[in-house]
């Protein structure tokens, strides 16, 4: 494999359609709360757990438990590494949209 | 809110003791109103923290509605209170297309609420109302601002689903 395709190689614990889902939603707040992630994902609520579980495991994400108006909440954000890791990922993606839009080299 | 105090300029208003009555119940009305609307998102759709662009934004869009209203409408357009437009509706309903254009960026249902507003604004059939023409129109825009709020929701429930579907066991998940 040459050097080019080792920089377009994709990060397979974020390219998982739900935690890339997961992951996308999470960049555009400071956090979410269980719920609203199960809401924008239209993951279920075990299938949510096992990939956030998963993400907190890899340091991508902060998991926080706590109660709200005597009721348990599960508060998600991305920690730095996560955030990171994401804007690197969209824009692998990007680049390989790109390319496939580019005519072949001959 | 805005319906409130539209009910509480009016020129032939309620006596004092009724108007009373009308703005306490009024507020608390309000006030249950919010704190159930607050509670049924929080249960139904979650509660997010926004970022601090976001917030940013928000703060540059609550800026902007003030400055069109008060400012802009009142230095930049006629308001007299012979005039047979009213400025104030125009301009309530341009300040609001500028603060949703800024925030979440206009929505059919904003242009032709907003937009028909300003239209109606600036047409010359408010003369009649006399010095009740300001309260008036801020009871129209009151409506409209629950009309566009209702659009919204409905909005929002296409863009996230039923709101049925999920409990509010769903906000918490292990032990």
């Amino acid at each position: 494999m040459s050097e080019g395709s080792h920089d377009l190689l994709l990060d397979r614990l974020i390219h998982e359609p739900a935690r890339l889902a997961i992951l996308t939603v999470l960049s555009s707040v400071s956090a979410a709360d269980f719920l609203f992630l199960q809401r924008a994902t239209g993951l279920t609520k075990g299938n949510l757990s096992s990939h956030l579980t998963k993400l907190e495991a890899a340091g991508l994400v902060m998991i926080e438990k706590r109660f709200v108006d005597k009721k348990p909440n599960t508060s998600v954000a991305l920690t730095p590494v996560g955030a990171e890791r994401i804007a690197v990922h969209w824009g692998q993606l990007e680049r390989l949209r790109r390319l496939a839009g580019a005519p072949a080299e001959g | 809110m805005i319906i409130l105090v539209g009910v509480s300029n009016l020129q032939r208003r309620p006596g004092a003791p009724v108007l009373l009555g009308v703005v306490a119940g009024g507020l608390a009305l309000s006030w249950v109103a919010c704190r159930l609307i607050a509670r049924y998102y929080r249960e139904h759709y979650g509660e997010v923290t926004p970022t601090k662009r976001r917030t940013q934004r928000h703060a540059v869009a609550l800026v902007a509605w003030v400055a069109v209203l008060f400012v802009g409408g009142s230095k930049f357009l006629f308001w007299s209170p012979d005039s047979p437009v009213c400025v104030y509706a125009a301009a309530f309903a341009l300040a609001t297309l500028v603060y949703y254009a800024i925030l979440v960026g206009l929505r059919t249902h904003h242009v032709v609420i907003w937009g028909s507003l300003l239209v109606v604004g600036l047409l010359p059939v408010w003369g009649g109302l006399g010095l009740d023409r300001d309260p008036v129109a801020m009871m129209v825009a009151g409506l409209a601002l629950m009309a566009s709020g209702l659009l919204d929701q409905r909005l929002l429930g296409r863009a996230f689903g039923s709101p049925t579907g999920l409990t509010l066991e769903s906000r918490h998940v292990g032990g």
